[in-house]
């Protein structure tokens, strides 16, 4: 389905439905034959989207020359108008009536089971590092632009001109990482794809043009794949110089419109003045705007690059952490044609495996709703990662199971006791809350660790053979958001002298984004803690990776340390004010039979 | 452009008190400058709430 748009994703693994926008495209596929003489009449001319604006369109026209199905569309937004008609030459001309000005937007509904993302790439846009001069000087463009130039369907035929004077060029320099590798845009990921291209752009002009004379400025040449090598090495033989450091300065020679760029090459360390003829910015790649629009619609979640976060990136690096959804492309991070093919192939298995099944395991570990005890407030739906709770006002909610991923945020914050997580309740981890500490309690650190991360931080700690100290007790739970404020209480009336929360760095929260809860609540307990005049330091949060046995040992010995700091008397004004929710009912229950 | 202001921080685990500018609902992992503990207090209000009295944490040993 193409000139489509997903509107709207409800349900989980295996019963997915969605809801398309077909846009209307005021011209009947089925009719038109793409013999283009509407195109030939219209009178509105556009810049050329495809094209890179260097040549125009019509208001009809087809997007671009593979465009599934061939056939002409109508931008309503270009054209005159068609209520009522302004212009309608199109119509007039069109032996197959294939034009319909009342062509409507149509939703569309479908039922899946799996869903593929795949959508794709933006390249970044250079106007904002004016110091290349893209926003100045004519000669100066991109890599796309390039592409389109040297293209025999482009808008010159392929015939390469600079587009100051439409005459050729005899000297190219390529800037790369324009865009990329650049902590300061806020970009600091290579975007994989770019030194490759200019290798293949200057052994283009070298076949083309071998008059022409290319130099590429560059930090390093990432040329990692099969047979990359290879082509780097041609292209240094077909006389393409490589400058290690990037320009400092662009100016233009106002009469011969030229270029003259200062850089220091880092390699001799002397400053480098070129007058080129042409300069091609090797821009980078980004994610499309629009990806968190779609991370709304499948719950998805990205890493600090913007890019999709995977399930786990090496043992599911296809899978979303939504069940049933997965990736293919560059949505998930930068990375060639070839490799972008290879995510794919892996992503429909996967899907295929999942269709071919015919049934969905669930998790062992789910949430379940007492639906006596809840209070139909909706909190649980809000803090569920995966959507996996449907709630509507005033009705009493609902774990979809197939969909529950099993993380506990829902139970951990129910104030109303009425979810619990199997195999991990509230009873069992409040046991052992209370076991760990009914002995000598002061000579404890009080550790909650998540399965994924922290607790396997230990677990490398320990294989690392790293010593530290002897006095962590720890309550393993699958997620840091299952771990409730009443628990970390509890630790604190049973004696506890320091509780650490730890759990997945925000990158590799295993359950989409679930620790920003934990980080929530950490905040709320510290604020209740300072309220009581308990030291609020002796409540710690961290966040361990599976690899970070290091870290596991350093923080325990900061515990220890804290724990040392920590007195008696301390622990117990602790014990006295932190009153359970149930000892303070009982005690206004008495107060006022009292008072009666 | 996002909405940016200035806020407060103050360690828990070393007591080190800073200033980061936050974009409006950003998500973003914090850590202590001094001692990259994760245990980071936001706080809250025009000049972010003044350390509370309490005794004084040991210093990490990095």
């Amino acid at each position: 389905m193409t000139f489509s748009e997903v509107e709207e994703v409800s349900g989980y693994v295996g019963n997915f439905t969605v809801k398309i926008r077909k846009k209307a495209r005021y011209i009947d596929p089925t009719l038109c034959n793409a013999c283009g003489e509407c195109a030939q009449v219209c009178p509105v001319v556009r810049p050329d989207e495809y094209q890179m604006g260097l040549s125009s369109r019509k208001a009809v026209y087809i997007p671009f020359p593979q465009a599934v199905p061939c056939s002409y569309i109508l931008n309503m937004g270009d054209c005159l108008g068609n209520n009522p008609i302004a212009c309608g030459k199109c119509a007039e001309v069109c032996e197959k009536r294939a034009i319909d000005y009342d062509d409507r937007d149509e939703i569309v509904t479908r039922e899946v089971g799996a869903v593929i993302v795949a959508v794709g790439l933006e390249v970044y846009d250079p106007t904002e590092m004016d110091e290349y001069g893209y926003t100045r000087f004519d000669n100066v463009i991109t890599s796309m632009e390039f592409e389109r130039l040297i293209c025999a369907g482009g808008p010159t035929g392929g015939h390469f001109v600079r587009p100051s004077d439409h005459q050729r060029p005899r000297r190219i320099g390529f800037v790369q990482c324009v865009g990329s590798r650049n902590p300061q845009l806020g970009r600091p990921y290579c975007s994989n794809i770019c030194c490759m291209n200019t290798v293949k752009d200057t052994l283009l002009l070298a076949d083309h043009y071998p008059d022409v004379q290319n130099v590429v400025f560059y930090q390093d040449i990432r040329a990692f794949g099969k047979s990359f090598e290879d082509m780097f090495q041609r292209s240094k033989q077909a006389g393409t110089r490589y400058v290690r450091g990037l320009p400092g300065e662009v100016a233009e020679d106002p009469h011969s419109r030229n270029l003259l760029v200062t850089v220091e090459n880092t390699t001799s360390g002397r400053l480098e003045r070129h007058e080129l003829d042409m300069l091609v910015l090797s821009v980078g790649v980004q994610p499309p705007k629009d990806l968190a629009r779609i991370c709304g619609l499948l719950t998805l979640s990205r890493t600090s690059d913007g890019f999709l976060m995977e399930s786990h990136p090496k043992l599911k690096p296809v899978d979303a952490p939504t069940r049933g959804v997965y990736f293919a492309g560059f949505c998930e991070s930068p990375k060639d044609i070839k490799d972008s093919v290879c995510q794919a192939g892996a992503a429909a298995s996967r899907a295929g495996a999942l269709l071919g099944a015919g049934h969905v395991q669930v998790e062992a570990i789910t949430s379940r709703i007492d639906e006596a005890a809840c209070k139909k407030c909706g909190q649980c739906a809000a803090v569920c990662p995966f959507g996996a709770i449907l709630w509507k006002k005033g009705e009493v909610a609902v774990v979809v199971e197939a969909a529950c991923a099993g993380c506990g945020s829902c139970g951990a914050t129910c104030a109303f006791g009425a979810i619990s997580m199997r195999h991990f309740t509230d009873d069992q981890l409040l046991a052992q809350v209370r076991a760990i500490l009914a002995d000598r309690p002061q000579d404890k650190v009080f550790v909650f660790a998540c399965n994924w991360c922290s607790y396997a931080g230990g677990d490398m700690a320990g294989i690392s053979r790293m010593s530290y100290p002897a006095s962590n007790r720890i309550v393993r739970t699958m997620c840091s958001a299952r771990v409730s404020e009443e628990m970390v209480l509890e630790a604190f009336r049973c004696g506890a002298p320091v509780v650490l929360v730890s759990g997945c760095h925000y990158a590799d929260c295993h359950y989409i984004n679930a620790n920003r809860q934990t980080v929530k609540r950490v905040e709320r307990l510290w604020d209740t803690l300072e309220k009581a005049g308990v030291r609020p330091e002796r409540l710690q949060l961290e966040w361990i990776s599976a690899a970070e046995g290091q870290k596991f040992a350093r923080v325990m010995e900061q515990l220890e340390r804290l724990r040392m700091s920590v007195t008696l008397e301390e622990i117990e004004h602790a014990r006295r004010v932190l009153k359970s929710k149930s000892r303070k009912a009982a005690e206004v229950k008495a107060g006022a039979a009292a008072g009666g | 452009m996002p909405e940016t202001t200035q806020e407060s921080f103050r360690c828990m685990m070393c007591g080190h008190v800073y200033q980061e500018s936050v974009i409006k609902r950003e998500d973003k992992e914090r850590s202590c400058p001094k001692c990259r503990s994760n245990s980071i207090r936001h706080l809250k209000g025009a000049a972010g709430r003044q350390p509370p009295p309490s005794s004084p944490t040991p210093a990490p040993e990095n």
